[in-house]
């Protein structure tokens, strides 16, 4: 089977953080006040809380398996044809959300910072760095994630930068769009956590005790969950509700305004950083699907999947063009691909119960 | 290894055509970097966008001896702003570039109309000039752009400098595009902006005080005495804030009769009482004052200074009603008290119209004086 390098549980944790934090981070305050209005940061605590559940239930899969990948499993459980059915299913729902990640990165690129730039060039830029490190073992790829985990400094920071202009009013009364409207608000957010399946990729990777592998996840959910809420707080503090309405990109707005005389223009600088998220997202949903495919081949050599990966996506996301067609598919992706990433390993771990079959390791 | 250096160069030579265009430039010498700009009402409801730009100099010799006329200015119509501004890109010879705007000035009228509109392609555009600061001018910001003065040579500088000096005075206050945007569409809170004018004698722009705005309409003004009254109230002191009061009458010296105090603390508490629909609103204020002129002397007697506190908190109260009221004919609710309203009574501003409501309410203001410093003598 594949060489399986090590990382350590500490990496684990930055490595989920950048799964899940990506090309969402911008537009995500946005999407949830559409639905839950003043109360979009209550929506994003129940959604960690939501996904906090799923960890655990997947910690289940961990605990049966622990040396196997979702993908393994699936053959394991459901056998030669059926499994891989069910890996190449996992394969497309990650080759979707990666084009998708790329067909956004290039349109948001474009209307924030580079209106002339060719399309093909910006995510040409983005597919080759993907590829440099994909290519590499899982262990380049959790350092990877873990130094690039300094721009989160610069958001925080911006963040309580903005707080000096928030204006407290403007999301009194807590709780006034209802429950109705803060549990709507539930399913864009949830959207935002996307890449927590992604746990069950790598777990085999770790060189740690399910139980800590669980907990390095917990960690990671828990930051992502407060990441969002004062992302989603401070921008609801700033804004005023009907402003909110016609700013689809409320993070970089926010950050448009407070230019100075030394730094112009603040959103160009926060680009950069969103960048690195995104190219960190897009490596790991290439690498999932990469092994994915792997599994499905038995083959052994990951790079050459990785590199004909990328192009398929890459070419993908050339097929849909400007903002409706992108909302359009996006909307397909949350609604159909991603509950088959959720579901899955659900639907593994019940035949593994009823079944009673697992491969777990005896801990001297 | 052969391969991976051969990669290694293919991917160097992919990079370096990468690197070698670049289609987002925009270079100096193509572009008229224009620095404040004037949006007013033309005929027939087209916008007459005027803008002031450096003066293309190709000498530089010449810097030295150009003085006030060192800017260029054009006047434009369109139907809106990016129309106006494409009748703008036939006249001048570089690109039109507004993305480093210092001011932004409306000219009554238009401001009377609505200003958001006019706004739109401003918020819309990604090298939008969100940072510049916004005024309406008493009479068409065309004229307002027009002036030469001696205090500096760009006509950006003067009233950017203009505008940020009278806000540390104290007698108005700064929005830039982007701050005024989430007050403006907010429900319960009116945007103000400084009102300018021009002295035909002095051939000088003046800060008259504050404009009132309804949603984005122009519906009033507040004099200079006033703004700041109503910074204490809003509690958004400035750094110097001076109020000249008139507290003694019948006295032989006019330079007597009057008392010129600076607010170094302000406390602020706002009381709303909803009863019924009804509501109370009362601001409550606690200022530490210094004397900063009064003629009459003697304070070190504190029967007499607790007398002048008095006289003074008098003369605050009145000035704060009239404004309060002043602003409640305009509906302009600057202060931001449909916020509070909506904030912690939410139920009762479910059930009223806040614009409607707003003029009629009981909105009283009250002070406390307390004269902790006067100067260095008595």
């Amino acid at each position: 089977m594949i060489n399986r390098t090590e990382m350590s549980s500490f990496q684990l944790t930055f490595f989920l953080i950048h799964a899940q934090i990506g090309i969402g981070v911008i537009t995500l305050p946005y999407d949830i006040f559409l639905e839950a209005k003043s109360d979009a940061w209550i929506s994003v605590l129940l959604t960690g809380i939501i996904v906090q559940a799923f960890i655990f239930l997947y910690g289940i899969l961990i605990h049966r398996f622990p040396e196997f990948t979702v993908y393994d499993v699936c053959i394991y459980l459901f056998g030669k044809v059926f499994g891989k059915m069910l890996i190449l299913l996992l394969v497309i729902s990650y080759i979707s959300a990666a084009t998708i990640i790329m067909a956004k990165f290039a349109y948001l690129l474009k209307i924030w910072m580079m209106p002339m730039t060719p399309k093909w060039i910006l995510i040409a830029i983005l597919s080759l760095t993907t590829i440099f490190i994909v290519k590499e073992n899982i262990q380049v790829i959790a350092r990877f994630t873990v130094l690039m985990s300094v721009v989160f400094t610069g958001f925080i920071v911006a963040c309580l930068y903005a707080l000096a202009y928030a204006d407290m009013t403007y999301i009194l009364p807590i709780g006034s769009s209802g429950l109705t409207a803060i549990a709507k608000g539930i399913l864009p957010s949830i959207f935002s956590f996307q890449g927590f399946e992604i746990l069950l990729i790598i777990h085999p990777f770790v060189k740690a005790t399910p139980k800590s592998i669980v907990k390095s996840a917990t960690i990671a959910n828990i930051f992502i969950t407060l990441f969002y809420t004062m992302l989603v707080a401070v921008t609801l503090l700033f804004f005023s509700e009907d402003e909110l309405k016609i700013v689809p990109e409320p993070i970089l707005y926010l950050m448009k305004a407070f230019s100075s005389r030394i730094i112009e223009r603040p959103d160009l600088l926060f680009t950069s950083m969103w960048i690195v998220l995104v190219a960190t997202t897009l490596i790991i949903t290439i690498y999932a699907t990469s092994l994915g495919t792997l599994t499905m081949m038995n083959a052994t050599n990951l790079r050459n999947y990785v590199i004909l990966l990328t192009f398929i996506c890459f070419g993908l996301s050339f097929s849909f063009t400007g903002i409706y067609q992108i909302s359009f598919v996006t909307k397909l992706h949350n609604y159909i691909v991603s509950p088959i990433l959720y579901s899955i390993p659900i639907l593994l771990i019940l035949t593994s119960l009823i079944s009673r079959r697992s491969k777990e390791v005896d801990h001297k | 290894m052969i391969p991976f250096y051969r990669c290694l160069i293919i991917f160097l030579l992919f990079v370096s055509l990468l690197l070698s265009a670049c289609w987002d430039q925009r270079l100096l010498r193509d572009h008229s970097l224009v620095l404040s700009i004037g949006y007013d009402l033309g005929n027939d409801d087209h916008i007459k966008n005027t803008v002031t730009f450096p003066k293309n100099t190709n000498e530089i010799t010449d810097i030295e001896q150009s003085s006030s006329t060192d800017n260029s200015s054009l006047t434009t119509t369109g139907s809106t702003v990016k129309d106006a501004e494409k009748n703008m890109d036939k006249r001048i010879s570089q690109k039109f570039d507004r993305s480093k705007a210092r001011v932004v000035i409306f000219g009554k009228e238009l401001a009377e109309k609505g200003i958001f509109t006019t706004l739109d392609s401003v918020y819309r555009d990604l090298r939008g000039p969100l940072n510049a600061n916004l005024a309406i001018y008493d009479g068409e910001a065309e004229n307002a752009l027009h002036i030469k003065s001696e205090q500096a040579p760009m006509v950006s500088d003067i009233y950017a400098e203009l505008l940020e000096s009278a806000e540390q005075a104290g007698i108005t206050r700064n929005e830039n595009v982007q701050m005024a945007c989430p007050i403006i569409l907010a429900e319960g809170k009116d945007v103000a902006l400084p009102y300018l004018s021009f002295d035909d004698e002095q051939n000088e722009a003046i800060v008259q005080g504050l404009a009132l705005f309804k949603h984005d309409k122009m519906t009033g003004t507040l004099d200079t005495n006033e703004t700041t009254i109503f910074l204490v109230l809003s509690k958004q002191l400035a750094k110097y804030t001076e109020l000249n009061l008139k507290v003694n009458n019948d006295k032989e010296d006019l330079n007597e009769e009057f008392v010129n105090v600076s607010i170094r603390k302000n406390k602020r508490k706002i009381d709303i009482n909803v009863d019924n629909e009804a509501i109370q609103i009362k601001i409550h204020s606690t200022l530490n004052v210094e004397i900063e002129e009064y003629a009459d002397d003697h304070l070190n007697n504190s029967i007499k200074v607790k007398k002048l506190e008095k006289k003074v908190e008098e003369k605050l109260e009145k000035l704060a009603n009239e404004t309060i009221t002043k602003m409640q004919e305009a509906n302009s609710d600057t202060l931001g008290l449909g916020q509070k309203v909506k904030a912690y009574h939410h139920e009762t501003w479910k059930n009223i119209d806040w614009i409607e409501t707003y003029p009629d309410i009981d909105i009283k203001a009250d002070f406390d004086v307390n004269i902790y410093q006067h100067g260095i003598i008595n």
